[in-house]
């Protein structure tokens, strides 16, 4: 694992507990106490391991938009400040829903015959035939920033992180999504949906 | 959630300005790699012709781990240095998915016997290595390049049996004396989970290797690993061979560059191995069709001979018993076989996994998992085939 990698992994789980000791901790004070909190809980060892070693055990590894998506929480929880409006959450959902429907029924198994598309984040392996994922990130990128809608800056970002290899996957989807990111998006646009069906 | 930050209006120019930029950063990584595609699927080494050992009927075997106390000693793999040198490895330790599991290997110079076995890896040192969890080790697989340099991929299982297993590499420049630390390879979006690998790989032009894999997580399906000359854990990727989930642990047996057949360990209940054909160096495969060699979900290992015939080793069993081993001959790509030979063959015991590799001085050299919890390798020759052939039986569908 290059440090980079490393660095990223545990910057990732890091920020994860942090955000879910914010749920018991909110406000400035808590942020600190989370922090502090997470740290230990990183270091401590359980059954002979830091939790660290469990968690990365089972390849944890964060997606940058979970990332930006976690620090804009930790940092609105924490009264800190607000970096992302309600129209980047819902980009951010929406990418997240997009993304995981588009990657992970592929990935399982089901699908075209001959066809996964997580070889699509590979782009040295089908040249021609990755501008499938990359083509739309662009653009998605692109209409989000013109929009004025940050998140469109976190998808220039995780292309950024690929091209300096700062995760341990080679695969960009890695940079784009992980089934963290997915599940959440997934129940936050459901929870969208609901909503606004039942204010009609 | 809240949209009531302070916002600024940028000019229309400006924000344009903005998305283009954007654009252009994410299809970098897309544009820089547009002169690494071109050798992607670079084609399949086939030597021509293929090395053939012109001597008397020849057959040898004796079991590599004769003295093993563990009770499980499994998934054995088989690699030629470039001096001739063999080396074999496999996992064993109490149980499949046990915490005392081990890489073991082995070495036998060109004039001599095998060495003692000794473990390679554990999961200790895997778990420092990898920075994390491990919870047990299986599934070596041995690369051996033209210039000597040794490769071996294995999983390590981090939760759960073998569907929570993700795929390391490490390299050896001393015959396996000495190895790196391994690198995690990432093959699979969900956490990472289930690749595995199984049967010879087949060396790439130019360097590199298709490496056939299999995924088992919520289904089993076949893909082939591909590592490009750099050989490093970020240089790899995966393509699928097959739809659904109806087939996995893939035999791929290269025909020419272009060409190669991979035939498959059945999952559907089919009872049969099924194979298909690549036409484009392994890009993509046809549909899979049935064989007529009987498969009740155990692996299966096939390979090329001098001749142009396929050879391979089956369990012959119309149940999940692995109660026997055979060799098997195809005069037509598969299409139609032969039996020829019963490797092992005892009631209530098992004998399971070939593993078959091609010498560079023709002989075929094949290990398999006897009993439980021996390696048993066997040698033999085109003259020993030929004779077996004679007395071969026909398999029915």
């Amino acid at each position: 694992m290059t440090s980079a990698a490393y660095w990223w992994s545990a910057a990732g789980l890091f920020l994860l507990l942090v955000r879910v000791l914010q749920v018991f901790l909110p406000g400035a004070r808590g942020l600190v106490f989370s922090v502090l909190g997470s740290a230990v809980l990183l270091v401590i060892p359980f059954f002979g391991h830091a939790l660290r070693y469990w968690l990365a055990g089972l390849t944890l590894d964060v997606s940058v938009p979970l990332v930006a998506l976690l620090l804009a929480g930790i940092l609105e929880r924490s009264g800190v400040a607000v970096v992302f409006r309600a129209r980047e959450w819902r980009a951010a959902w929406m990418v997240g829903v997009v993304a995981a429907l588009t990657l992970y029924p592929s990935a399982l198994g089901l699908g075209l015959p001959n066809f996964d598309s997580y070889t699509l984040g590979w782009p040295w392996l089908e040249w021609r035939s990755s501008l499938l994922l990359f083509g739309p990130v662009a653009l998605a990128a692109a209409f989000l920033v013109w929009r004025g809608n940050r998140f469109g800056w976190v998808l220039v970002v995780a292309a950024a992180a690929f091209l300096l290899a700062f995760q341990e996957s080679s695969n960009f989807w890695d940079y784009l999504i992980d089934p963290l990111y997915a599940v959440v998006s997934l129940v936050a646009c459901a929870a969208l949906i609901l909503r606004r069906s039942l204010r009609r | 959630m809240t949209d009531h930050a302070p916002t600024k209006n940028p000019s229309s120019l400006w924000r344009l300005l903005c998305a283009a930029a954007a654009f252009l950063v994410v299809l970098a990584p897309w544009w820089s790699a547009r002169e690494q595609s071109g050798a992607a699927f670079p084609g399949f080494v086939v030597p021509s012709p293929l090395p053939r050992d012109e001597g008397a009927a020849f057959f040898a075997s004796s079991e590599i781990n004769p003295d093993s106390s563990e009770r499980k000693a499994h998934s054995g793999t088989l690699a030629e240095l470039p001096d001739g040198t063999l080396v074999a490895a496999w996992y064993a330790g109490s149980g499949e998915g046990a915490y005392d599991v081990t890489i073991q290997m082995a070495v036998r110079p060109v004039d001599g016997g095998w060495s003692a076995p000794r473990s390679i890896f554990d999961r200790q040192t895997v778990s420092t290595s990898l920075q994390r969890h491990v919870h047990s080790l299986g599934n070596p697989l041995l690369l051996a390049d033209s210039q000597g340099r040794l490769g071996l991929l294995f999983v390590s299982i981090s939760a759960g049996k073998w569907s929570g297993s993700s795929m390391n590499l490490s390299w050896s420049h001393d015959g396996g004396s000495t190895w790196s630390e391994p690198e995690k390879l990432t093959l699979n979006p969900l956490a990472n989970l289930s690749a595995l690998p199984r049967n010879p790989p087949s060396e790439l032009v130019g360097g590199g290797w298709a490496v056939p894999v299999y995924e088992e997580f919520l289904g089993r399906f076949p893909e082939i690993l591909w590592l490009r000359p750099e050989n490093t854990a970020r240089s790899a990727s995966v393509s699928r061979m097959d739809d659904g989930m109806s087939v996995f642990q893939p035999s791929v047996v290269p025909l020419s560059r272009d060409e190669a057949l991979a035939f498959y360990r059945d999952d559907s209940g089919a009872g049969r191995a099924f194979f298909s054909r690549s036409e484009n160096r392994g890009k993509s495969w046809s549909g899979r069709e049935s064989t007529v060699l009987p498969n009740v979900d155990s692996g299966v290992c096939a390979l090329r001979l001098p001749d142009g015939r396929l050879l391979s080793a089956v369990n012959d069993s119309t149940d999940r018993k692995r109660e026997n081993l055979r060799l098997a001959l195809s005069p037509d790509d598969g299409k139609s076989w032969r039996y020829i030979a019963t490797l092992a063959e005892e009631r209530g015991e098992d004998f399971s996994y070939p593993f078959m590799i091609l010498g560079r001085d023709g002989r075929v050299r094949m290990v398999y998992s006897a009993r439980h919890n021996r390696v048993v390798f066997a040698e033999f020759n085109m003259a020993w085939i030929d004779a077996q052939a004679a007395a071969g039986w026909e398999v029915r569908p």
